[in-house]
């Protein structure tokens, strides 16, 4: 196939995703009765790879015949790739360009180079010049004038649909290709719409369609297209497609007789009236034979078809604990897609790691096609002429209706000395000649076992100091509660007064029970007059020592002017109480002491509302 | 009569051969131990010992250190997995230990991946994993304790400030670095992490086997647990490629 365009790198998208989208056709020069096969392939490292956007191709009909994914996951790393079949046929002369494909996923974008395409009269070779050869032009003019006006009348239908499978008996998961044709003899005004059969019983793979053709029937030329589809039967016993249906835009019926005397009028109407023609196939059964019980290789894994194996290495000469890249090829027609892992022969010589297998499968008008590559790295493990054995792979070839084993030739591998179980880095120093006193490492492995078990001190102490974040708690309530105190204790000294009037009656609370501890009446009244004095000295921010009755009584009706009488009257009389109590003893009796002290008691407890 | 001349001997011999049998091994001798398999190629008995040994002290790098080598040499399904996930261990807890760092980033390299990513500087990556996460959090504690106490006297002290100024701001800069970085590590590490120890583990779109397989995972690729669990069926994510779905959780081992 020729490939017209090379693929463009999206060189300028991120290096994120790596999108890549290549566009190309299997010709660039195509008659007006054939075909173009476009396909475009998208590829990156993202597992759900966006669709093409494609361009606007105002000479072609462009109908989807399917797409194909290839999926891998080797190296820590996912590679995507969708292909995208179109098919273009073309329905305008002359020269066309396809514009970019373009697609994108988030802030990237990519897209193919424009392809350029000439279209060329029916029957015109394509690689030749755009004038046709004067005997293929000479062919058509020949048939038109051959027949007469009474010849011309179509014995045939305008139009008919048939179907086939290829093969009657298939075995399980055998592919069978079914065939679609659609035969016209007349105009379409648009394109024919395929609703695919339902098939129970089947995997199904969508195949390009088939070329235009032309034949006759009923002495009724006809274009015929086709469409194809693979089927693999995955059960056995009897299995049926069922009737697909093709829809069409025609034009109505209506021949024009040049010399009818309504000429005009039906030359005019012709086109203008259209009506939809559905045709449909009919149901096709088949029996799915089941693979023979006799031959069966153990190792088979369900394969159906024709395979062939290969095997190669990357390089034949290795040493001790090299890595070697192992690719075994399995192609051939067939579902490819059924081909499980491929198990390795026992290599006790070799260290083997897991095979990662990647699908390519193609598609043509004799079915699905491909191969699946699997891709290991070897190690060896010794020293010598080593021999990778062959890999074997089994099928069922329905074709001769046995199991057969293909197998690939072994390989022969040159190993060098040195073993990596036994040999740690083994890091030379050599002054010898040739080596110019270079370290140079001969293997790469892994560094020796440890010998203490127990942790260090250090990461012992971290880890209790990591698990103690609980202990936060005690410095945080000593910076918080010291933020605090310093509050506290900044307000009293901006305002002494305020301290006073605030701590004035427990400063009393605390005299009033001294004064009720005194045995002596006098020391007892000096205590409580103490206590009530200094009161009224620290609500009135008065000085205690210096204040007397009349100053206090002035004092507290200058404060509160609307004081009770009363109280000022019960601050006289027990005030003078205590005076006397103090300066003349003997004249009362211990016992009123204690009445003092709750009347001195209540009476503040009376100023504590007053003053509040 | 016989049986009654017995009786007190068997009472004296069976606490004997009881406390015998139920003789525990020392996590001393059994790493002692281990070492003498792994050194005569007996990997996967040394593995047995290593694997109880750093049971016995889960903080011992060197325990999950030898454990993931004897892994590594043991080379059955599964080993090469379980060979990461001890290495992660140890390199968790000792991340400036150059064997621990070199073994793991060779293990990794086996498994398709690498210790530092690509694109980020050897040195810089190094530099930001030179102390574990415990270190870290240690620091960060002990900076903050500091700054606490070294704040309380420059409040309760005024006429200390001058000299408690300068440390209290140098500590309380060391605060904030230790906590920052160690929050960062906390932000940037892969979340319930663990790593696929099945050879191609089978990644499906939902917990159970009749789930289409979404992708497959090889073994030794290191993934995040993002919460789901179903049965037997784990949902994990592999950031690297932006993948998620669900996986039988005999395939993974939690770090």
């Amino acid at each position: 196939m020729k490939i017209l365009l090379a693929s463009l790198l999206f060189a300028a998208a991120p290096a994120s995703a790596l999108l890549r989208v290549d566009a190309r056709v299997n010709k660039n020069a195509v008659a007006i009765n054939e075909q173009l096969v476009l396909t475009v392939t998208v590829s990156g490292n993202v597992s759900k790879l966006p669709p093409p956007q494609l361009p606007s191709m105002p000479r072609f009909n462009v109908h989807n015949a399917g797409r194909s994914t290839n999926f891998q996951f080797a190296n820590g790393r996912i590679t995507s790739t969708v292909q995208y079949t179109f098919i273009l046929v073309p329905h305008l002369i002359g020269k066309s360009a396809i514009g970019p494909v373009t697609v994108s996923l988030g802030r990237e974008r990519a897209q193919s180079q424009p392809i350029s395409v000439t279209i060329l009269r029916p029957g015109t070779q394509p690689t030749a010049t755009h004038q046709p050869a004067p005997a293929k032009r000479r062919a058509p003019s020949k048939r038109k004038k051959a027949p007469t006006r009474a010849q011309q009348k179509p014995r045939g239908p305008d139009m008919f649909v048939t179907a086939k499978l290829d093969k009657q008996k298939p075995y399980v998961n055998e592919q069978t290709i079914l065939t679609v044709r659609f035969h016209t003899a007349v105009r379409l005004l648009g394109q024919p719409a395929w609703n695919e059969p339902e098939t129970k019983g089947m995997l199904t793979e969508d195949l390009p369609p088939g070329k235009f053709s032309e034949r006759t029937y009923q002495g009724r030329r006809y274009i015929v297209s086709e469409i194809k589809m693979a089927l693999f039967p995955i059960q056995p016993g009897k299995l049926e497609v069922g009737p697909s249906t093709i829809k069409t835009r025609v034009a109505k019926n209506r021949t024009v007789d040049p010399f009818a005397n309504d000429f005009f009028q039906q030359f005019f109407s012709q086109g203008l009236g259209s009506e939809v023609r559905a045709l449909k196939t009919r149901a096709i059964q088949f029996n799915a034979r089941r693979l023979p019980k006799k031959g069966k290789p153990p190792d088979f894994g369900g394969a159906v078809g024709k395979f062939t194996i290969e095997a190669e290495i990357d390089r034949h000469e290795a040493k001790v604990g090299d890595a070697l890249n192992l690719t075994v090829k399995i192609a051939g027609t067939g579902n490819l897609k059924s081909i499980g892992d491929l198990e390795l022969p026992e290599m006790a010589e070799f260290r083997s790691y897991e095979m990662v297998g990647s699908l390519n499968q193609s598609k043509d008008k004799n079915g699905v096609q491909g191969s699946k590559v699997f891709k290991t790295v070897l190690t060896p493990k010794v020293s010598g002429k080593l021999s990778i054995p062959g890999i074997r792979f089994s099928f069922f070839d329905p074709s001769r209706s046995q199991y057969r084993i293909v197998k690939t030739k072994p390989i022969e591998v040159e190993v060098e000395a040195g073993k990596v179980a036994a040999a740690p880095t083994q890091v030379t120093f050599s002054a010898q000649p040739g080596t110019n006193g270079k370290i140079t490492t001969v293997t790469e492995d892994i560094r020796y076992m440890h010998d203490v078990l127990r942790p260090s001190a250090a990461a012992r102490w971290a880890a209790l100091i990591a698990s103690a974040g609980s202990i936060t708690v005690i410095p945080a309530f000593l910076f918080f509660g010291s933020i605090g105190w310093t509050f506290y204790r900044d307000r009293e000294l901006q305002d002494p007064s305020r301290a006073r009037r605030r701590n004035a009656r427990g400063n009393a609370k605390k005299h009033i029970r001294t004064a009720r501890s005194k045995a002596n009446s006098a020391e007892a009244a000096g205590e409580l007059a103490e206590a009530l004095s200094g009161y009224l000295g620290d609500k009135l921010n008065r000085s205690a020592s210096g204040l007397t009755l009349k100053d206090a009584q002035a004092a507290l009706k200058l404060h509160r002017p609307d004081m009770p009488g009363g109280h000022l009257e019960q601050l006289a009389r027990i005030w003078r109480e205590l005076e006397r109590i103090r300066f003349a003893p003997d004249q009362h009796l211990d016992a009123t002491s204690s009445d003092l002290a709750k009347g001195v008691e209540h009476l503040i407890k009376v100023f504590e509302e007053d003053l509040a | 009569m016989k049986l009654l001349r017995l009786l007190p001997l068997l009472l004296i011999t069976a606490p004997l051969s009881a406390q015998e049998t139920t003789r525990r091994v020392t996590p001393e001798e059994a790493f002692s131990e281990a070492a003498m398999h792994y050194q005569a190629s007996r990997f996967t008995e040394a593995a047995a010992l290593y694997k109880k040994t750093a049971s016995l002290i889960s903080d011992s790098p060197s325990a999950h250190y030898n454990l993931g080598n004897a892994l590594l040499r043991v080379q059955t399904p599964g080993s090469l997995g379980r060979s990461i996930a001890s290495y992660a261990r140890a390199f968790h807890l000792a991340p400036r230990d150059g064997d621990i760092r070199h073994n793991f980033d060779f293990a990794l390299k086996r498994a398709g991946e690498e210790l530092i990513p690509a694109g980020t500087p050897a040195t810089l990556w190094i530099a930001f994993h030179i102390l574990s996460r415990t270190e870290l959090k240690a620091f960060q504690f002990l900076f903050l304790w500091s700054a606490l106490l070294l704040g309380t006297l420059w409040v309760i002290r005024p006429e200390w400030r001058e000299r408690v100024g300068t440390p209290m701001a140098v500590v309380c800069g060391l605060w904030l670095t230790t906590a920052g970085w160690w929050g960062a590590r906390a932000a940037l590490a892969m979340k319930d992490p663990a790593i696929v120890v099945r050879m191609n583990a089978e990644v499906r779109s939902g917990p159970g086997g009749t789930f289409s397989v979404g992708f497959k995972v090889p073994e030794g690729r290191r993934v995040s647990r993002i919460g789901g669990r179903k049965g037997s069926w784990v949902e994990i994510g592999v950031p690297t490629e932006g993948l998620k779905g669900w996986i039988d959780s005999d395939a993974l081992e939690p770090i």
